[in-house]
This record gives structure tokens, C-alpha cells and sequence, in this order.
């Protein structure tokens, strides 16, 4: 059989497997008594071993069978999570990567399986007394998830004053009929009531989850009314498919807290798992519904959106000067839906972070191990989104950045504790979204950059000399390390500190259109914020004009628009300043940066300034006009005129003008 | 130059010929894609390289301008209605170019052998911009390397060498 036409479906589900994998496994690690866990890996070896025997990739299909032997005997209890166990599946997934990273390559799967086949049928056999390999046992309570609704102490004290202001806290139970079809239909009707009832405050499964039918046929509900819960009873019952409906009120004291300590009230709330009927969990797990596009249709489309909008930009520019009322409305209304579709086709180009974010922990696993560390690794926002394009390309400076939080950053346990530390350090990636940019931090509380060091260093290295050094600030001295060539690391290992990275960390990002910045305090921490573009194609600018010529300002950049009267100027060192909001602010002539001919903003008595931020800094550019907000499409000038200093590229204007856009990131 | 090209004398080659002051040039009408009037708004794109006359919207597509007299730093009288722009395409990528001439000549179909290396009587031109000149019956036609005359690299070496 020909595979090859399927060869991109299997790398991609590939892909996704693996990454279940590797994040269960993960998981299992910190919760070895999770079933449910088990059940994702074993989902993930099961079809990924079906898949790869179908395409013909047989050292893969022996790997994920013999992972399965190990996972089905976890399963039915023969064996226990031991970390020797982890580290086989480890192994396992390891050399699964490899074996996909040939394929993709086209190469046979060079990689050597026997030895990890071995050490997976060591583990399977060697620990466990009971023989029968049990696959495909009733496992069906372990797969239930448990339901029970549990509060943070914050959110207890949230509660309390409504609580004890006459409101009652409801646990709701819901069981719909097993054969339910339209169970998300159900779920909504039962929210409606329940909402007109009273505050739904929480539910176990999560209302996405609801919504999404992500569960059995159960689900908790807890509810905030001053009315009394039987009636909440009556109303649902009236649904149809509704089996079951259970309200329980919950007492302030006996609140189900999220700790150990509590865990026998709220199992008692939460053993609502029904009985009798047969369990049919999914095996698809929590997967939202997708097609898979291939990536160059969505780049035609949004070509196709970017000529749209160009094409907008010239309509209205025509209902402008027709003053026909009835086309401006339309155009208007045609300039709506294109703004919509747009927002919806960049979408479809936004990837969650997560995609990049998942191999982290596996790798900062891998990492303290070897240096004898300990690390917590938190992440936050990986749901945050950003274009397809931006995401392949962020993975490998976060990588990075990471390895150097945790090899340099991230002291040892005994000098951690040495300093007043907790032995275990703290690596913390938060991801979100602000305006039209993501913001990626990377924090740690390790050991943070000695500034002396860095400066001793550029002076050593010839980069400046010690009167030049007197006069910089901690942050300009700290952007240092990102010059090439530039590293402080004491020992050179083999995780980084080899003084190549971070310039080439910055070129990168720079590329994307982004910003690095560090900040640190010596012996506390390290903070990298990386701030990148939602996306590459269309943005929003501001558009001003000089002389004749009209320049689009990329509205990220921009901080306000001010007017500034020509007797607040003052001239400090040969440059112009005003003050603004109690701080110098530097002008700037753009005509003089750009040597554009004929501006008119030397005869005004006020002047248009547009202020730009870029990191700490803030630059006042003076214009002649500001023109007004535009979103834009952005060409490139094209390889021919690349290196053109300050324009990182250009825009079609509505009258079919060429407007240079502005470049403000050499500014910091 | 491929050698086997050279012996088949029937080998016919079409170039586009346009003119530079009184001076004729051609270019390879495979690299040409289409011939433009010079009435359309030109940018102007600062700091860019000086011959760099600025980017120009092409049916939605931004294309840089090199005025090929700057470029060969001739001193000629000043565009007129007769002047246009070719649209070349160069490199791998065909990245497209618009040059500026004086005016354009048409296409001509030159023998291969009636192009010879480039002999030294092109005084105003540098000769690495020159891929050779055909010799059709009393006329002189220089062809141009583009990719040579057009690269940026070549343009940071001799704004090197002036600076220096």
C-alpha cells in the first residue's frame, strides 16, 4: 500500500500523541495514583501504535506495544508507579521522538529500539508477581472522573459574607439519561435555570467541558440562591433527558477546602458516581472538534484577506469623495464585515503557546536532574494565542532562555539553602496577551545577573573602558549579554554558557518584530520579557504626514499623541525636550531622521508629536499631521531593499499611494 | 558563457533595448515581465542607496525603483513623457525591479554569436555591470548583468570604497 499521501496526517497525529504522552507522563510522575492519567497515556500508545503498524513503521508499533504491556498492567493494579517505571516510559517516549523525527526526515527509522523494548518488558515483568497480562480489563471506575467541587480558601472568603448575608450555597447534581443525544442541549437548558435561579459559581466537570460534552452523564453544579433548593429540583426535573436531579446545601463550615485535610467531606459530597449503567467514557478524551487545513491554504487566504483590505481602504476613500449617502453606509457596512472576517481568518491562524510551551517541562525535568537541581517549573497563559507563524519560530529562543534560568539561574539545593532560599527553585513562564502583542515572561528566583560581572567583562573584553562603564545605567550594562560572543558563566557546561545565545536569542526575536528585555536583581532573580506580535500580516498604524509624504507609525509602538506648544520646547545639549507628565521627553524631527523635504511643522506655533515607547524609553517624534488610524497590510520591500535602516516595510494606502511604515525598534 | 550555445549560430537571443542618454543597452527579455509609463506616484524611501528612486505600487505589489542613470552616475537631461519603467525580475526568489530609462527601443532578436565579451570602449560603465555587447549591423548594445548591477552587496562595497 502507498502511505506516502498519508505520511502528513500521521506525523501531524504524531505529533499530538507524543505530546499527550509526554505531558501524562509528566503528570503521573507527581500523581502516580491517577487513573485517569494512565488512561490518557495508554490512549495515546494505543492509537499511535495502531497508526505507525497501518504506515508500516514497525520499530515504532514494537515500542508503543511494548509500552502498552507496561501501561495495561498499571491499569489493572498488577503493577505500581515507580519512578523506574517512569523513567522506561521515558525512554520510550524518547526514542518515539527520534524515531518520528526520521520518519519526517524521510530517513528509515534509523534509531535502535531493542534496548528500550528490553528495558520496557524489564519493568513489565521484573516488578510485578501476577502474570496474566490483563489488557482491556473493566477499568471503567477508574476512568471515572471523580466529581467534587472543592474552594480555595480565597474563594471561601469570598463566599463568606454572602453566605452568611442570607444566601445559601447549593451543590447541585445532575444526571442525565445515559442515552441522552443531545447532552450539550441539556446542559445549556439546565445552566438557563439554574442561572435564573441563582449565581452559578462553580461546576465540576468545567462549563467548557459542558458545554463541549467532556462528560459521563453527570455533572456538579454549585450555586449561590436566596431561594429555597427544592424548587431548583422541581424546575430541572421538567427537563427532558434529566434522570436525576440531587440539591445539597452546603454549610459555610463543612465547605469543601482544596487540602488533604478535607478530602472525606468532599468525597462525601462528590460520590454521586452513578452505578449501574455501563461506563462508555470516549476515547477521544478532551479534544475540541477540528479540521486539519494545510498551512499554505491559510496563507493564500490571508493574501487574499490582505488584497480585501486594501481594496476596502480604496473604497472608502472613493465614498468619501462621492458624498453619495447610501454608499457610505455600505461601504461602511462592507468595511465591518471585512474587519470580522479578518479578526476570524487571523484566528484560524492563532495557535495556542501551549504548542510550543508542552516540551518544557519534560526538558526542565531532564535538566535539574542532571544538574542536580530543583526546580518548579509554573507556566501560566498557555492558552494565549499567537499566529502560526510567529509560533515556529518562537520555540527555539524560549528554549534558550530556559536553559539558562535553570543552568545558570537556579542555584544548587545546598546554596539555595545556604542563602535563605527554599531548595527547590522557581522557573516561571507566563504568557498574555496585551493589545496587538503577546508578552512572554521567563522569571526565576535563582541566583540573577552580577551587573559588576557583566561590566568588568565588557570592559575586559575591549567593548568599552572603565570611565565608559562609570557612566551606564544597571540596564544598559545588563544588555550586554546581548552582544555575540558575550557570556559570564564562570564554567562552561554543556547546557549553555558558551557565550553564543543570547544575541542570537535577540536576532531572533528582533526578526519577529519583538522586543527582549532583562531585568534582575543580583541574588534574587532574573526576569526576560519578550514582547512579539499577534501576527505578522496586518497591523494596526497610525498614519502622519511630513511635507508631502505619509508614514504609518505601527500603533504598538505608539504611547499617546500630544500637542506640544512651541514655547515648551527647551533645548538641553543640543536636543530638543519638553516635559511630559513630569519626565523629560526628547523631540525628534521625523523630517530630519527621513530628510524629507518641505515639512511645514518649523512654521507652527503647536506642533503634533507622536510618543513613542519602546521598553523604558520614550521618544516624542514631531510631525506635521496626524492623519488617522489605519489598519494596514504589510509588504515587504523585498529582499532588494531589506536592509533600508528605520522602515520595516510598506502598506498600500486607500488612493493607491505607498506609505513606508515605520521601524521604531533600533530607537532603544 | 555556455559554450555549446556559442557554436550553434542560428541560436537567436531577445533582448529588450532601451536607451540611457544616447547610449543603448539590453536586457534579456526573460528577465523582463512588462514595461510601465513613469506617471504612477513614486515613494521615496529614505536612506535608502542614492539610485534607489523609491517603491512604486504595482497592482497591489511594492516594487523598488533604481533609476539606472544614478546608477551609472550619468549626468542626462530630466525625465520626460518618454521615460518608463521595465519590470525586471533577478536572483532566485524573482524579485521583481523597476528601472528607470530614457526611453525604450524595442525588442531586438540578436544572434548569439554577434555578442562579444565586453570590449573596453564602454567607458561610462563599470564593466562587472556588463554580461557582454552584440554588435547589430552599425548599433552597439550593451548588455547588462542585473543581478551584478542591481545587487546591494556591490552598492555597500562602493559606498565602502567612497567613504573610505
Amino acid at each position: 500500500m502507498d502511505v506516502s499521501q498519508y505520511l502528513s496526517v500521521f506525523m501531524d497525529e504524531c505529533q499530538e500523541h507524543l505530546s499527550t504522552l509526554n505531558q501524562s507522563l509528566l503528570a503521573l510522575e507527581n500523581e502516580p495514583e491517577n487513573s485517569g492519567l494512565l488512561d490518557a497515556i495508554f490512549r495515546a500508545a494505543h492509537t499511535l501504535k495502531g497508526a505507525s503498524a497501518t504506515m508500516g513503521f514497525n520499530k515504532m508499533s514494537n515500542v508503543t506495544h511494548s509500552m502498552e504491556d507496561v501501561l495495561s498492567r498499571l491499569r489493572s493494579k498488577e503493577l505500581q508507579v515507580t519512578q523506574e517505571i517512569i523513567n522506561a516510559l521515558f525512554s520510550a517516549l524518547d526514542l518515539l521522538e527520534e524515531l518520528a523525527k526520521g520518519i519526517a526526515e524521510g530517513k528509515e527509522e534509523d534509531a535502535e529500539a531493542d534496548g528500550v523494548i528490553q528495558l520496557l518488558k524489564q519493568v513489565a515483568s521484573g516488578a510485578s508477581p501476577a502474570s496474566a497480562p490483563a489488557a482491556g480489563k473493566e477499568t471503567g471506575e477508574e476512568r471515572r472522573k471523580k466529581l467534587e467541587l472543592r474552594y480555595t480558601p480565597e474563594e471561601k472568603t469570598e463566599l463568606e459574607p454572602t453566605i452568611t448575608g442570607g444566601y445559601n450555597l447549593y451543590h447541585v447534581e445532575v444526571q442525565l439519561a445515559p442515552d441522552c443525544v443531545l447532552k450539550g442541549v441539556r446542559v445549556f437548558m439546565v445552566l438557563r435555570d439554574v442561572q435564573q435561579f441563582g449565581t452559578l459559581i462553580k461546576s465540576s466537570p468545567s462549563t467548557k467541558d459542558l458545554e463541549d460534552e467532556n462528560f459521563d452523564d453527570t455533572f456538579l453544579l454549585g450555586v449561590l440562591s436566596q431561594n429555597d433548593g427544592e424548587e431548583l429540583v422541581k424546575t430541572l426535573n421538567k427537563i427532558m433527558d434529566v434522570k436525576n436531579v440531587k440539591v445539597e446545601k452546603i454549610d459555610l463550615d463543612k465547605l469543601p477546602i482544596e487540602r488533604r485535610e478535607t478530602k472525606e467531606e468532599t468525597v462525601k459530597t462528590a460520590k454521586i458516581v452513578s452505578k449501574g449503567d455501563t461506563v462508555q467514557v470516549s476515547a477521544k478524551g478532551p479534544v475540541a472538534q477540528t479540521v486539519r487545513v494545510d498551512i499554505h491554504k491559510l496563507d493564500k487566504l490571508m493574501n487574499l484577506l490582505a488584497e480585501l483590505v486594501i481594496a476596502r481602504s480604496r473604497l472608502e476613500q472613493l465614498a468619501m469623495d462621492s458624498q453619495n449617502l447610501l454608499l457610505a453606509e455600505t461601504v461602511e457596512h462592507v468595511g465591518r464585515l471585512t474587519s470580522d472576517l479578518r479578526d476570524q481568518v487571523l484566528k484560524t491562524r492563532m495557535v495556542p503557546i501551549d504548542n510550543v510551551f508542552s516540551r518544557f517541562p519534560r526538558m526542565v525535568r531532564d535538566l535539574a536532574k542532571n544538574l542536580g537541581k530543583e526546580i518548579n517549573l509554573v507556566i501560566e497563559g498557555k492558552e494565549t494565542e499567537l499566529d502560526r507563524t510567529v509560533i515556529d519560530e518562537i520555540g527555539d529562543p524560549l528554549v534558550h532562555i530556559l536553559r539558562n534560568s535553570v543552568d545558570h539561574g537556579i542555584e544548587t539545593p545546598d546554596v539555595r539553602e545556604a542563602n535563605g532560599k527554599p531548595a527547590a527553585g522557581t522557573v516561571r513562564i507566563t504568557a498574555f496577551q496585551q493589545g496587538n502583542n503577546v508578552v512572554v515572561k521567563i522569571m526565576d528566583d535563582g541566583k540573577g545577573i552580577d551587573v559588576q560581572a557583566v561590566g568588568e567583562k565588557a570592559v575586559r573584553q575591549g567593548l568599552l573602558t572603565e570611565e565608559e562603564l562609570a557612566e551606564k545605567t544597571e540596564e544598559e550594562i545588563i544588555n550586554f549579554i546581548f552582544l555575540p560572543g558575550f557570556s559570564t558563566a564562570k564554567k562552561v557546561s554543556d547546557v549553555s554558557g558558551r557565550g553564543v545565545g543570547m544575541d542570537v536569542v535577540r536576532t531572533k526575536i528582533k526578526s519577529l518584530g519583538g522586543t527582549v528585555q532583562i531585568s534582575s536583581v543580583f541574588g534574587q532573580g532574573t526576569t526576560i520579557t519578550i514582547t512579539l506580535p499577534l501576527t505578522l500580516a496586518i497591523i494596526q498604524t497610525l498614519l502622519v504626514k511630513i511635507g508631502e509624504e505619509i508614514y504609518a507609525i505601527p500603533s504598538g509602538y505608539v504611547d499617546s499623541t500630544i500637542s506640544v506648544a512651541r514655547n515648551d520646547i527647551k533645548i538641553l545639549r543640543n536636543q530638543e525636550v519638553t516635559v511630559l507628565r513630569g519626565q523629560m521627553l526628547p523631540l525628534i524631527r521625523l523630517q530630519n531622521l527621513l530628510d524629507v523635504s518641505g515639512a511645514k511643522n518649523p512654521d507652527y506655533d503647536e506642533l503634533d508629536v507622536v510618543v513613542i515607547s519602546v521598553g523604558e524609553r520614550r521618544v516624542g517624534y514631531v510631525v506635521d499631521a496626524l492623519l488617522r488610524q489605519q489598519d494596514v497590510v504589510i509588504k515587504s520591500l523585498g529582499t532588494y531593499l531589506k536592509d533600508v535602516p528605520g522602515i520595516a516595510g510598506a502598506t498600500i494606502l486607500g488612493d493607491g499611494r505607498v506609505a513606508l511604515i515605520l521601524d521604531f525598534r533600533a530607537v532603544a | 558563457m555556455d559554450k555549446d550555445k556559442q557554436n550553434v549560430s542560428e541560436e537567436l537571443m531577445q533582448i529588450v533595448v532601451f536607451k540611457l542618454g544616447e547610449e543603448e543597452f539590453g536586457v534579456d527579455i526573460l528577465q523582463a515581465r512588462e514595461i510601465e509609463t513613469l506617471d504612477m506616484g513614486v515613494t521615496r524611501v529614505p536612506k535608502a542607496p542614492s539610485f534607489v528612486e523609491g517603491v512604486i505600487n504595482l497592482r497591489g505589489e511594492v516594487i523598488p525603483i533604481v533609476d539606472m542613470r544614478k546608477r551609472f552616475s550619468l549626468t542626462l537631461p530630466p525625465l520626460d513623457y518618454n521615460s518608463r519603467i521595465i519590470i525586471v525580475e533577478m536572483g532566485e526568489g524573482g524579485n521583481k525591479v523597476g528601472l528607470i530609462v530614457d526611453t525604450v527601443v524595442g525588442v531586438l532578436r540578436i544572434p548569439m554569436s554577434a555578442i562579444e565579451p565586453a570590449p573596453d570602449i564602454v567607458k561610462s560603465i563599470d564593466q562587472a555591470f556588463i554580461s557582454g555587447v552584440a554588435r547589430v549591423d552599425d548599433r552597439l548594445i550593451v548588455l547588462l548583468n542585473l543581478e551584478r548591477t542591481l545587487s546591494t552587496e556591490e552598492v555597500r562595497e562602493l559606498s565602502e570604497v567612497k567613504l573610505g
